[in-house]
């Protein structure tokens, strides 16, 4: 089957190309160059007046496990009244800020999104978060895993361990849970909670290990860069949330000392101490701080007005803003002496001081950042808000006029505090595709997504230009995944299932002899049955494994 | 397939209860089935009987019929039906998911077992929440265990070794961990022998975790509560506010009073008003891994945990009114679905409609049955612990010539016309 995308303007920034006119064609469910004389056109997709770019790659979007299905299940007042019914090819569910499962497809595969990536797999819940994201039809997936809190890396740190032991302890297990990343949250700080440590920064010892959260910093990256991870160490600092905490992200930043990292929703580790309510926008401090050190990147973790729930493994933090928790609950977990979670839902409101706040920190950074190569566009999906609320994202990244029109409505102290009013500049269709799928493709190491080049995979969108962005990024005219149509003008044509993307990396698996001891001291499964096969995944968890290597 | 250790034995995860205990080591020879390591009285008894099915054949109203046509039939009878209850789902996330799909396609209400006991748990977290843990959290970090009532070692007969390994061990007289054990004197038999118990009804353990969590307050020191004197709760509330990772442990099951809402909302606030200062976390014990693992299931593909009906399409979560006594009173039933697995025999409720069962055992009221094999023993199943945390892949131990319950329902949703909705 041989199809070719005629005449739409290409927006590929992998491969330099800015809003030229040209073919695509694809042979099944590959970009190939235009095939030689001769060869049959089976059919021809007309995209005269659209442009295209490749399928968006969600890089930070909490889309699967434990965490998410809690807030699922606690969001009753959210999920009642938006319930979709069964109907043909679509099954049913329900919820709009968490959806469940199948409706994140449909949802994601609407906006153009082909791909995303769960940020906080913690170890014993890979199977949980693996199986839900099978669930997500229309896009492939893959995850960070959850290290830095675990009891036994904090103990080889504590005891001094050789650094070759920790590296084939870290390479195991992403092996083991079938991760593409490592994440660290709140370095040390989940388990310093669990000792009823309330607070830890960047320098300070955890009470019972010794360690600090920069030599925690410090030791993963290291490692990642060792085993030749293509993401680097995705950071989600210390003192989430914290007014004054844009010096624990500079001093995370120093901790790692010249070597890549990924920094998580940086927008709520942006925070300075200025001003009557002390609580400043810290924007500058920290895009400066991206535009001096190229080897890091950030997602910004943009906050929208409205009802959400907050979901993370940061039981420290969690637990401390859970008095501002609307409606009045929220749960947490300590899991299995690796990590935990912290589900609070909450309300952010446009004249509040703080949220309006929150939201221009988020703008001062997509627009303070120069490099949109090291910025993605995230909402922390959905911390922030729900990745619904993309198109109006994007709106007001490209849209001066629509920006002073929201910044008019907003707290006004808020927007005095922010300097987003003088901000000029308009993303471009270019800049939008490296923010939303060439950034992130590349971060990842993912060769054949991103990009529309030959060799890539045909996972491609046509959007039709208007002079409101955020309906065009709301209504893609047509979303191809593998090479087949699933989505034209707004209805889901097929529905297919996604497949799973992961890391392959190299350790000495004797290290698996000095974890069997552990799992059977300290854990509550054996070692033998913690590990994921590519088997398992394939026929039991239900998605195709993909693998990656880089050298 | 389960890992051999020789021969005929193998290392194997135990299915039968929601400790999911991946320590045993199980003995095959021929038909005959038996648990050389680690085995409780569950264990040993299941896997006694795993051997040879005892149904391996199809019946339609007691005559054997064969498997294609016994799938036939049930698509048949489930295609004419217009009101179908899908109960039972004592199975695994195969089968779950199966089931949902099944469902959701014929418009169904779909419960667990009779859909009968209140999910008072998921009601409190959905209300406000709560702070739980682990099975290693416990074994690692808990200087204190709470347990409340029998239920949890009726449910789970290794509990205690579980969550605290060193009660067991001769070596273990280090005092590391506390074990104290809430209930009536009935409770305090052989397993909780040498522990510190506090005798209390389960109507009483509100009250009682009240009392405890106002001396923690500081706010009254006084409670006549007749059943335990001030003196007891004083020396309770000493032990808790002295340890440092004190836990509770419950079983919804304890719950089924009046009332019992309120009493599982004083225990998760004594849970809060500990994290305050310090930490602490529950624990609730569910008998089968099935109820975690359907929950979940259902959680992840519809926003809601189980019972849910699809009879508007849509998923619909309204426990009080989805169980299967009120559906039978509303007469909103016209065809019952068991679909079973890690039942020993199932107790499919009374009920005027026809009932197709989908399990091991073939059970004395169906129209249809449909044996298949017991996940994790016939064929491999991913199940949850109660932790709700952990998901298991449950290795089969023997293979059998019987389908898997997600085999026979994907058969029948197969032979369904599409979008019955």
């Amino acid at each position: 089957m041989l199809t070719r995308i005629k005449g739409g303007k290409i927006y590929d920034p992998i491969n330099g190309i800015d809003g030229v006119v040209q073919d695509l064609y694809i042979d099944e469910d590959k970009i190939i160059d235009k095939p030689l004389n001769g060869r049959k056109i089976n059919e021809t997709i007309d995209a005269d007046g659209l442009f295209v770019m490749s399928g968006g790659i969600d890089i930070h979007t909490h889309i699967g496990g434990g965490k998410v299905n809690i807030a699922r299940m606690m969001m009753t007042e959210e999920s009642d009244p938006h319930q979709v019914a069964h109907c043909g090819l679509l099954r049913s569910g329900s919820g709009r800020i968490v959806p469940s499962t199948f409706l994140t497809g449909y949802e994601y595969a609407k906006l153009g999104y082909t791909m995303c990536y769960e940020p906080a797999i913690v170890p014993s819940n890979a199977r949980q978060a693996h199986m839900e994201m099978a669930d997500t039809p229309l896009l492939d997936t893959g995850g960070y895993l959850v290290l830095g809190n675990d009891e036994y890396f904090l103990r080889l740190m504590a005891t001094g361990a050789e650094a070759a032991t920790i590296r084939d302890y870290i390479a195991f297990m992403v092996d083991a849970t079938q991760c593409i990343g490592v994440k660290v949250v709140n370095p040390g700080g989940i388990s310093a909670f669990k000792f009823n440590q309330r607070a830890l920064d960047v320098d300070e010892p955890h009470k019972h290990y010794g360690v600090t959260p920069g030599e925690i910093v410090r030791t993963l990256s290291e490692i990642l860069h060792d085993i030749k991870l293509s993401h680097p160490l995705h950071v989600h600092t210390s003192n989430l949330g914290v007014p004054g905490n844009f010096a624990s992200t500079i001093n995370t930043v120093k901790a790692a000392d010249g070597l890549p990292l990924h920094l998580a929703h940086v927008q709520f580790h942006s925070y300075g101490t200025e001003g009557k309510h002390k609580f400043s926008s810290a924007a500058m401090e920290i895009a400066n701080l991206v535009k001096q050190n190229p080897q890091i990147s950030v997602d910004v973790g943009h906050v929208m007005f409205n009802q959400t729930i907050t979901i993370s493994a940061d039981t420290m933090h969690q637990f401390a803003n859970r008095n501002h928790a609307h409606p009045r609950k929220s749960m947490f977990l300590d899991i299995e002496c690796e990590a935990g979670c912290g589900v609070v839902p909450f309300r952010y409101r446009s004249k509040s001081y703080v949220n309006a706040l929150q939201w221009a920190i988020g703008l001062e950074l997509f627009l303070a950042i120069d490099n949109p190569w090291q910025v993605f566009l995230t909402t922390d999906h959905p911390n922030g808000a729900s990745f619904t609320t993309y198109p109006h994202l994007i709106r007001l990244l490209m849209d001066k006029s629509c920006r002073d029109h929201a910044l008019s409505t907003i707290n006004q102290s808020a927007a005095r505090m922010s300097c987003v009013s003088q901000m000029t500049r308009e993303y471009s269709l270019y800049e939008i595709a490296i923010v939303t799928r060439a950034g992130p493709a590349r971060s990842l190491g993912l060769k054949d997504r991103g990009h529309l080049g030959a060799g890539a995979n045909a996972d491609i969108v046509l959007y039709r230009p208007n002079d409101n962005w955020e309906t065009v990024f709301a209504n893609p005219v047509r979303v191809m995944k593998d090479g087949r149509t699933v989505v034209l003008d707004g209805e889901i044509k097929h529905v297919i299932s996604g497949r799973s993307h992961r890391a392959i990396l190299e350790y000495d698996t004797n290290i698996k002899r000095e974890l069997d001891k552990y799992f059977e001291q300290s854990g509550s499964m054996r070692l033998s049955n913690f590990s994921i096969s590519d088997d398992e995944m394939a026929n039991a968890i239900g998605s195709q494994v993909v693998k990656h290597t880089w050298n | 397939m389960s890992t051999a250790v020789s021969k005929n034995k193998f290392e194997a995860i135990c299915p039968f209860c929601a400790l999911l205990c991946d320590d045993i080591t199980v003995r095959l020879d021929s038909a005959d089935c038996s648990v050389e390591a680690n085995g409780c009285h569950l264990a040993q008894s299941r896997y006694s009987t795993i051997g040879k099915p005892k149904h391996d054949r199809c019946y339609l109203h007691g005559t054997p019929i064969d498997h294609t046509k016994a799938i036939q039939t049930a698509a048949e009878m489930i295609s004419k039906s217009k009101a179908l209850v899908i109960a039972g789902m004592l199975t695994d996330v195969a089968g779950a998911r199966a089931a949902l799909k099944l469902a959701e396609r014929k418009c169904a209400v779909i419960m667990q077992s009779d859909g009968k006991r209140n999910s008072l748990q998921t009601s409190r977290v959905q209300r406000s929440g709560g702070y739980f843990t682990t099975l290693a959290e416990i074994r690692n970090r808990a200087d204190l265990i709470i347990m409340f009532g029998r239920e949890p070692v009726n449910a789970c007969p290794r509990i205690l070794d579980t969550l605290c390994p060193q009660r067991s061990k001769p070596d273990s007289s280090d005092g590391r961990v506390s074990f104290v054990a809430i209930g009536t004197p009935e409770d305090n038999d052989s397993v909780f022998e040498g522990l510190k118990s506090f005798e209390c009804s389960p109507e009483q353990y509100g009250m009682l975790t009240d009392a405890i969590r106002l001396r923690v307050e500081n706010k009254r020191h006084n409670s006549n509560l007749g059943f335990i004197s001030d003196q007891q709760i004083d020396r309770l509330t000493a032990m808790i506010t002295k340890a440092n990772y004190p836990v509770l442990v419950w079983s919804e099951s304890d719950f089924q009073f009046s009332l019992g809402d309120l009493a599982i909302d004083s225990i998760n606030q004594l849970i809060e008003t500990l994290n305050i200062k310090k930490r602490s976390a529950g624990l609730v014990v569910s008998g089968s891994a099935s109820s975690s693992t359907v929950n979940q299931v259902a959680t992840w593909q519809f926003g809601k945990p189980t019972p849910l009906s699809f009879r508007s399409g849509k998923p619909n979560y309204f426990p009080e009114i989805h169980s299967f006594d009120s559906i039978e009173k509303r007469n909103d039933v016209d065809i019952v679905l068991w679909v079973g697995g890690l039942d020993e025999d199932p107790q499919i409720p009374e009920s005027t409609a026809d009932i197709i069962a989908i399990s091991h055992s073939m059970p004395t009221n169906s129209q249809l049955f449909i044996p298949i094999g017991i996940p994790g023993i016939h064929h491999d199943a991913h199940l949850f612990r109660t932790d709700q945390v952990v998901a298991m892949h449950v290795r089969h131990i023997t293979p059998s010539l019987l389908p898997s319950g997600a085999e026979v329902l994907t058969s029948i949703l197969n032979q369904l016309e599409p979008d019955q909705c």
